[in-house]
């Protein structure tokens, strides 16, 4: 059947920064961020490059983690009273996020953001274009046709997709990540290869997904330890940031899956930093996607053999593969269980049905190769609350 | 021996869809929350299928409550169609039911909001139709 791979424009490299700016054509450039960011001076930077070349700038820094409509709906009034013909999103993931929704409100305030589906056009483009430009090696939005958001009433996180959110330019400048602390950097690279393997074996992979994923994989395992070990290794931090941006196509144009639904429910009910939510929940669907599947366990299998892993037995693989993710993960302290990550027994037990309810709701779960129903998705809680890898 | 294929859209296809649609477990647990009746319907393509072809589906709650054929006014909450070929490659299990929205082989109307949050009962719908062998309108 027909199909498309949309990805942005990719500026990287040296100056990738100041050479993009400097061409860029426009008059009025919103500057998305949020405070942490704005206290890192990245915003002031981009300003000036464009001061100097006749642009007038206005700087938004209320974005929050884990955006809420509500907050969306005040950057789209600030880009409205602005004019703005340039959205520039400098952040992570939730920056990026509050960026592509509050765009849609502002191009349409008529559109529900919960309504948004990969099936109806949006007619964006006609009043901005979006630039984005992370500041975290992991969501990859700056790359996605997706998009995160929370309903304020119950705090739930929707994840939905559409063509025309995929930004127009990404910049990748690794001095913007270079600040970003160890736990972040575990937890957010993490969350990339989150992507790479979901999209693998999603029920919608691709070729070009896959050719991303595969490079994906491999820059992980290398680079995600370097940047952890030394957090002012440019070089590291410019391979995540890339192996980001190609999870993040790999799984745009594929989708992600189990894993996802499980981690959206976890930022939602408890909220878990996504990456972390995401990561912790990975090995365990490996575990639970290759039992009895041995078509998705040979997918699995193939990321394995990357990582040097050689198995007869696409089982086998498949369980050596998580449990090789696992020892990333301890590498670059990453906990290996939602109790070790600080979420005490009583918030558990007391979120548990909404974060079955609010997992079931999730999109992704559509997506992933082996059908799990309420029962199954409360016991993979429960085995990630313990730490026990998957044998059902 | 193979089971007898039923008549696509007729009254016993739909009386076999909520047979097996009721005793569908996954739909069940997935659809626990959901109220809102759909109508399915093969669009009229001037030859085999003259007049668009229209079944209602009353769900709610997990339970399919009713099913009949549709009359060409009758509304739904929710309404999905496409041609007849394209129905063919669905009931085959070679298009996927969102990626065929995507791909404009079928159009869903209605609350698509509510629709995201229940993909997962949206699937098994699609996937109960699957299971029943279907004579279609062009088949001898
Ligand atoms: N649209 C997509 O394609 C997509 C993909 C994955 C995740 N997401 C969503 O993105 C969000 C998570 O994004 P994230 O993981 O990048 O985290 P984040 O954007 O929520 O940021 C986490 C924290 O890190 C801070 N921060 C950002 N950059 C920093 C830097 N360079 N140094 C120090 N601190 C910094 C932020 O201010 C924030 O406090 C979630 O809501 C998730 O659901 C979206
Ligand atoms: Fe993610």
């Amino acid at each position: 059947m027909v199909w498309w791979f949309s990805v942005p424009k990719v500026i990287f490299g040296e100056d990738a920064l100041t050479t993009e700016l400097e061409q860029l054509s426009g008059k009025n450039a919103f500057i998305l961020t949020d405070k942490v960011v704005m206290g890192f001076g990245f915003p002031e930077r981009i300003s000036e490059i464009l001061h100097d070349h006749q642009w007038s700038v206005a700087i938004w820094d209320n974005a929050e983690p884990d955006p809420r409509v509500s907050s969306v709906k005040s950057a789209a009034e600030a880009m409205r009273r602005f004019s703005t013909d340039t959205i520039i999103a400098v952040g992570g993931g939730s920056v990026m996020d509050t960026a592509k929704a509050a765009w849609v409100l502002y191009e349409h305030p008529e559109i529900q953001l919960e309504a948004i589906t990969p099936l109806q056009p949006l007619d964006l483009r006609h009043k901005a274009r979006l630039v984005c430009i992370p500041t975290t090696a992991g969501t990859g939005s700056e790359a996605t046709k997706a998009v995160v958001i929370r309903e304020d009433q119950t705090g739930r996180k929707f994840a939905t997709n559409n063509a025309e959110l995929c930004p127009d330019i990404a910049i990748l400048e690794p001095g913007f990540v270079k600040g970003l602390p160890k736990e972040l950097t575990a937890y957010t690279g993490l969350d990339a290869l989150t992507h790479a393997v979901e999209a693998y074996v999603s029920v919608w992979k691709n070729d070009f997904s896959d050719a991303c994923t595969l490079k994906t994989v491999q820059m992980v395992f290398e680079w995600l330890p370097k940047s952890v070990a030394d957090l002012t290794d440019l070089q590291a931090r410019e391979k995540m940031l890339i192996a980001a941006d190609l999870a993040g196509m790999s799984f745009s144009n594929s989708q992600v899956a189990l894993g996802h639904s499980l981690g959206h429910s976890l930022g939602s009910v408890l909220r878990v930093q996504h990456g972390l939510a995401v990561g912790l929940s990975l090995p365990l669907t490996i575990e639970y996607n290759c039992k009895d599947k041995p078509e998705t366990a040979k997918l699995y299998a193939e990321l394995a053999a990357l990582v040097g892993i050689k198995k007869a037995d696409p089982e086998l693989a498949a369980r050596a593969f998580a449990k090789k993710i696992r020892q990333l993960q301890a590498s670059v302290g990453f906990p290996t269980s939602l109790k070790k990550a600080g979420v005490s027994e009583k918030d558990f037990n007391d979120g548990l049905d909404k974060l079955v309810q609010y997992a079931m709701m999730d999109s992704s779960i559509t997506m992933n190769p082996r059908d799990i129903d309420s029962g199954g998705i409360r016991k993979m809680y429960e085995y990630m609350y313990s730490g026990t890898p998957v044998d059902f | 021996m193979s089971e007898k294929k039923v008549d696509f859209f007729s009254e016993q296809w739909l009386k076999k869809y909520q047979e097996i649609l009721n005793k569908n477990a996954a739909y069940k647990d997935a659809a626990k929350d959901w109220e809102g009746d759909f109508i399915f319907q093969i669009d009229a393509d001037g030859s085999t299928v003259k007049e668009p072809a229209r079944a209602y589906i009353d769900l709610w709650h997990g339970d399919c409550r009713k099913v009949a054929l549709a009359a060409p006014g009758q509304k739904a909450a929710f309404e999905y169609s496409g041609p007849l070929k394209n129905w063919k490659l669905l009931l085959a299990g070679q298009i996927d039911p969102i990626k065929g929205l995507m791909a404009r082989k079928f159009t869903l109307k209605g609350d698509m909001g509510k629709v995201m949050r229940y993909t997962k009962a949206a699937a098994e719908l699609v996937a109960t139709a699957v299971k029943i062998p279907t004579k279609f309108p062009d088949e001898k």
